[in-house]
């Protein structure tokens, strides 16, 4: 029986005009829990997320989110180029010092870039930063679009390993949107294929799921 | 022939200030040439009368009066105009119905709106005020307007997400999204309204330039009436420079 705090998505339908987008999406997320919505691009992913998000309600269906603060990690950075880094985590959380900005930088593996401007580091930086962001507020509930696509695969482990350790600490219930099988393996608890299974990753394996969903493998990083 | 860097500041200073040069040089041989210094005097005549006046005080003290009319009418229409403007960008509804009415205010002779005022309201302060706010405001609604629509919903979605409250999201979203247009929109706001004006103390009201100009005209006074308009357009010109493009640069700073 799912608790207060749980996150519940039920999706019977969403179309964009005569376009259906996504058909009978449901699923439930735990506090702590991490969640990877896996499916090709263009396939609905981030149209789900919004409505998770509540920033699109033109559906049918109900959500039901767990109270608290929510993170979210969009496709882009979204980072206001008049603010610098500082500045700009500053605006989802005034209360933040200047070590807990520090901390959050040197998660993301930025510290050197707390006074610089947007337009003066990179997109792959500029992502970390909006990660480091969606950390800031603390949040019940974290949702993350592609978070880690663009960046070095490397980098990309370690670092998507430190912030869910983070979330996870901070209670969140993670969602995280990809389209990249060993990204999913190698942080989420739960898979869900969208349009096939809901797979506990510990009981499957990628080549188990290579074989049943052919997209998984060509997908380009 | 333009090539490389082009020229630098202070070649460009030069060739402005010697531009100037030329003009007045080419008025005093015109009016030289003229022969009828009561009709058409040279810049020394102006000049003259304009000392004479600034060291009565009158001249002070009628731009003092349109000073403080200009400053009344463009704080009026700026705040109005961008409520108005800000609402129609937002909301295509609101925008259906403001639409009408602003193609209709855009189009209307300022010259009508100044006299048909005065009738309903008599010759008083508050109607000077208002006629420039009904001339001024649709134009600082067309300029704030296009700020609106061009307003990122990208970044309408990060606020909403991270629900920051109205008045974090109006400062550090909307504002510095805004503020190239609401540059705009006074810079050329301040420039129309000071016309407007002198044309509302021309007609109806007991001081200030426009007055001024109007005694002038009554006794053609020519080298009155260029020195008033001359040196009023240079306070505001300076006022422009000083205040506006600063704060437009400020605005633009981040860029």
């Amino acid at each position: 029986m799912p608790g207060a705090e749980t996150l519940r998505v039920s999706i019977a339908s969403k179309r964009f005009g005569a376009r259906q987008v996504l058909t009978d999406l449901r699923f439930t997320a735990a506090p702590g829990e991490v969640l990877a919505l896996l499916a090709p691009s263009g396939s609905g992913k981030t149209t789900a997320l919004r409505i998770v998000l509540g920033l699109d309600r033109a559906f049918e269906g109900e959500v039901v989110r767990p109270p608290g603060p929510m993170g979210a990690v969009f496709q882009d950075p979204r980072l206001l180029p008049w603010l610098d880094v500082a500045a700009n985590l500053r605006l989802v959380s005034p209360a933040l010092g200047a070590a807990d900005i520090d901390g959050l930088l040197a998660l993301v593996g930025l510290e050197a870039a707390r006074l610089r401007y947007p337009r003066e580091i990179s997109l792959g930086m500029a992502r970390r930063v909006a990660i480091a962001r969606a950390l800031a507020v603390r949040p019940a509930l974290l949702v993350l679009d592609e978070p880690f696509a663009s960046l070095d695969p490397m980098l990309a482990l370690g670092l998507s390993r430190a912030v869910i350790a983070r979330a996870r600490a901070d209670g969140a219930t993670v969602l995280l949107a990809s389209h990249d099988l060993d990204q999913a393996l190698a942080i989420a608890d739960r898979i869900l294929i969208l349009g096939g299974p809901d797979l506990r990753t510990n009981q499957t394996t990628a080549a188990s799921l290579r074989a049943q969903f052919p997209f998984l493998s060509g997908e380009p990083r | 022939m333009y090539s490389g860097k082009g020229p630098s500041l202070a070649g460009r200073t030069i060739s402005r200030l010697l531009s100037l040069l030329a003009l007045v040089a080419l008025w005093w041989a015109a009016a030289w040439l003229g022969h009828d210094p009561g009709r058409f005097p040279g810049p020394g005549a102006v000049g003259l009368f304009a000392w004479h006046a600034l060291a009565a005080g009158e001249m002070l003290g009628a731009i003092g009066a349109t000073l403080g009319r200009v400053a009344c009418a463009f704080v009026v229409s700026m705040l109005i105009g961008t409520a108005i403007g800000m609402l129609a960008g937002r909301s295509p509804r609101a925008d259906a119905v403001i639409d009408p009415w602003l193609v209709i205010a855009l189009n209307l002779p300022v010259l009508m709106v100044v006299v048909l005022v005065y009738i309903w309201m008599g010759l008083t302060e508050a109607a000077a005020i208002l006629a420039v706010c009904i001339a001024k405001i649709p134009t600082v609604v067309v300029t704030i307007r296009e700020g609106a629509r061009a307003l990122d919903p990208a970044l309408d979605d990060l606020a909403q997400c991270f629900a920051l409250p109205p008045a974090r999201r109006w400062r550090r979203i909307i504002l510095p999204q805004m503020a190239p247009y609401l540059a705009a929109a006074a810079r050329s706001g301040l420039s129309v309204t000071w016309k407007i004006v002198l044309i509302v103390e021309l007609i109806g009201r007991p001081d200030g330039v426009g007055f001024e100009l109007n005694l002038l005209f009554q006794t053609f006074d020519v080298a009155g009436i260029i020195a008033y308009g001359l040196v009023f357009a240079l306070v505001m010109l300076g006022l422009e420079t000083l205040v506006l493009q600063k704060l437009e640069r400020r605005a633009n700073a981040w860029r």
